[in-house]
Order: C-alpha cells, then structure tokens, then sequence
C-alpha cells in the first residue's frame, strides 16, 4: 500500500487498453453502487482536471456512500495527499452524519458540505443517490470560486452518470477460482487457516 | 455489497466489527493493525472520546493482494458499543459485506450480549437486511478472565442452534484475532462468487 497517499485509485490519465467501451450506474444487489470505466470513465477525470484547473484547489474525489475512493484527481505542484482511504471514509461518514442531522429536524438534507481552516477547506457535493464529489482546497483557493465550479462539475458528472444507468455494465468473472486466489492470499496475511 | 471498482481494477469489502460496550471490538482492530505487514495496511482511523472510547467509529483498510487482475482490498470498521450511540451504529452498516460480533465472556456482560445482538439485528432491518444474509462470524473474547462464562453459554444466547462460526479468543493478546477475520472473510468472498 503506498505510503500515506491511499491505493488504487484512479488518477487522472490515458484509459488503459481494454477499458474501452460502456460505463455503468447500476443499483446493484443489496447495495447500489457506482460502476464508471471506457469513455463516461474518461470524461469524469476530465471534469475532474478541469475542476482543479479552474477552482485551483489540490485533491478532487468521487467516492461512494459507503467510502470507498471511486476516481482521484491531484492538481500539478500538489503536495502527496493523506490517505484517501481515509479522506474518503471519514468524508462518506461524515455526510451521513450530517443528513441524520437534517433528518432529525425533518430535512431531507442540508445543501452544501463545508470544512473551512487556515490550511485546507474540503467542499463536498451529492452525485446522486450514491456517490459523493469531493474537493479539497488550500488558503490560495477561494471558497466561492471552488463552489462554483465544483457544483458545475457535480452537474455535469451528474449528467454523465444520469445518462448511463441503462447500459448494461460488462460482468466480472468472480467464479470460484478467483475465490479461491482470493483464499490463499488470506491465508498468506493471516496465517494458514484452521485445522 | 461489495464495491466493484473497474477504473481502478478494485474489488472492496467492508467488514464490521459489532458488540457491545467494551467488549474488544477496537482491541480487535488495534491488534491487527499491529500484527499485518506495512504494506498490506493503511492508516487506521480512530474516533474516540478522551478516555479512548469508540465515538463514531475506527477505520483500518486492509490490502490483501491482486487476484486476477484485480486488488482485493478489506475496509474493517468498529462501530460504538455503547447503547445510546446507535444513531452512530446505524451509520457504520451502510453497505456492510460482513460482521464480525464481538461478545464478552464476563457473566455480567451476558444480557448486554443478547442486547447487542438484537440491535445488530434490528439496525440491519434499517437497511432491509437480515441478519441471515449478511456473512458473520462471533467473536468470543475475554477468555482469560477468572470468572469467563463457559463458550457455550455465551454462544447458546446468541446463536442457539449453533450455525454460526464461532471462535475463542484473548484479544489482548492477539489470541483469537485473526482466526475470526479470516473466517468473515472466508465467507464474504464465497457468496460474492456464487452472486457472480
């Protein structure tokens, strides 16, 4: 895992070969859950860029409710960000939180998510029903000016996933076998398993 | 369910470490973020009061390898023992793949056991889950004390007709702490393979 910055998210860049094709919003089996690769895929990470570009903030993140990092985009000249698992998860956490709150007084929820010290400011908008877009910004950036142009990303990103959810999304084959690798790689950070 | 996440080649789970006040959970995740290698562990997350009591929730991500082209990666979350964070508990099982219950062998903890249970198996009807469909495994810890009710006694109140893992364990020495992970663990990967 590397050091600090989080794993596995995708950062900004060339779709690799393969990846081509359809993306995906689907409301899957007990959880629904956001599916994004081919060219949707493509065009979120520009959103993403072009948010950096024009709100000059460092970090832009899609994750999903449950706090997993979906996509990542980092400005040029930033710092190594912290962990975005952890970013992520306390984020995700923290907006259930707040729309308990909402919900305690009978909103459906409050409309914006802002953190705001001397250092670094996150702003946090809804992507639907299970996806959150969030940006983290340092003193240099104004709020306003990040607002603005991460609800006009949050639109657009919107849009794009608003337009998928009735494509069907490629499957992937999670078969036995792969259960199986899977095992043994508990076995290895765990230990060999019970008699 | 588990997340699938294509763009970055990703398949994650989260695992939840439920019980009641004081029962171990946090031990249980402190424990592990001791004992995994550096590499396969990121930063765990604590959200706890003064005097280390579980306020929101801790947060240990575990990176288990690439299997098929794929990283599969473990989200463990505790949730807060104590009765009246429930709002908080609720929060936590969004999305929950699969619980580990964590139940303390002290005789005065057996109704808060039973207790814990319950409100595990109603905050999941929050979500329309049964506890039935959600893998879990129990955790029997606190072995080492003097007056521990015997295994079965703890289990037989929690899961009478006996269907569920369960495993013994001494938390605070790292005894009985790996053994109930592997087994949720076990369990989640095989029900996502027989959905795929």
């Amino acid at each position: 895992m590397r050091p600090g910055g989080g794993t596995g998210t995708a950062r900004i860049g060339p779709i690799r070969a393969g990846e081509a094709g359809v993306a995906c919003y689907r409301h899957a089996m007990l959880e629904p859950q956001v599916d994004l690769y081919g060219a949707a895929l493509a065009r979120v990470q520009e959103r993403l860029a072009e948010l950096l570009d024009r709100s000059r903030a460092r970090y832009s993140l899609v994750v999903d409710r449950k706090g997993f990092v979906l996509l990542h985009a980092e400005a040029l000249g930033a710092p190594n960000p912290p962990s975005l698992d952890s970013l992520a998860t306390l984020v995700a956490s923290n907006h259930s939180a707040n729309a308990a709150i909402a919900k305690l007084f009978g909103a459906g929820s409050f409309r914006e998510m802002v953190q705001q010290g001397d250092e670094v400011g996150t702003y946090v908008e809804e992507l639907g029903p299970d996806a959150l877009l969030v940006v983290v910004f340092a003193g240099d950036a104004a709020l306003g000016r990040v607002k603005v142009h991460a609800q006009r990303a949050a639109t657009e990103i919107r849009t794009e996933l608003a337009g998928l959810r009735e494509v069907d999304a490629p499957k992937l084959k999670l078969d036995q076998a792969w259960s199986d690798g899977a095992e043994k790689l508990l076995d290895g950070l765990f230990g060999p398993r019970d008699a | 369910m588990s997340t699938i996440n294509f763009s970055a080649r990703e398949v994650n789970f989260k695992i939840v470490y439920y019980g009641p006040g004081l029962s171990g959970k946090t031990t249980n995740l402190k424990m592990i973020y001791e004992r995994v290698p550096g590499d396969s562990k990121g930063e765990m997350v604590s959200l706890a009061t003064e005097d280390e009591r579980t306020l929101f929730f801790d947060f240990l991500p575990l990176d288990l390898g690439t299997v098929n082209g794929f990283k599969t990666r473990f989200h463990l979350y505790t949730v807060p023992g104590q009765v009246f964070y429930n709002s908080s508990r609720k929060l936590i099982l969004r999305g929950v793949d699969g619980i580990v219950f964590v139940a303390d062998s002290a005789p005065n903890r057996l109704r808060a056991n039973a207790e814990s249970f319950r409100n595990l198996r109603e905050n999941l009807l929050e979500y329309d889950l049964r506890l039935s469909e959600i893998p879990h495994v129990i955790q029997i810890n606190k072995r080492d004390l003097p007056d521990a009710l015997p295994e079965e006694m703890v289990r037989k109140v929690l899961d009478p007709r006996e269907t569920v893992p369960a495993y013994p364990a001494v938390a605070a020495r790292f005894e009985g702490v790996f053994e109930p992970l592997r087994g949720v663990s076990k369990l989640v990967l095989e029900k996502l393979a027989q959905k795929s």
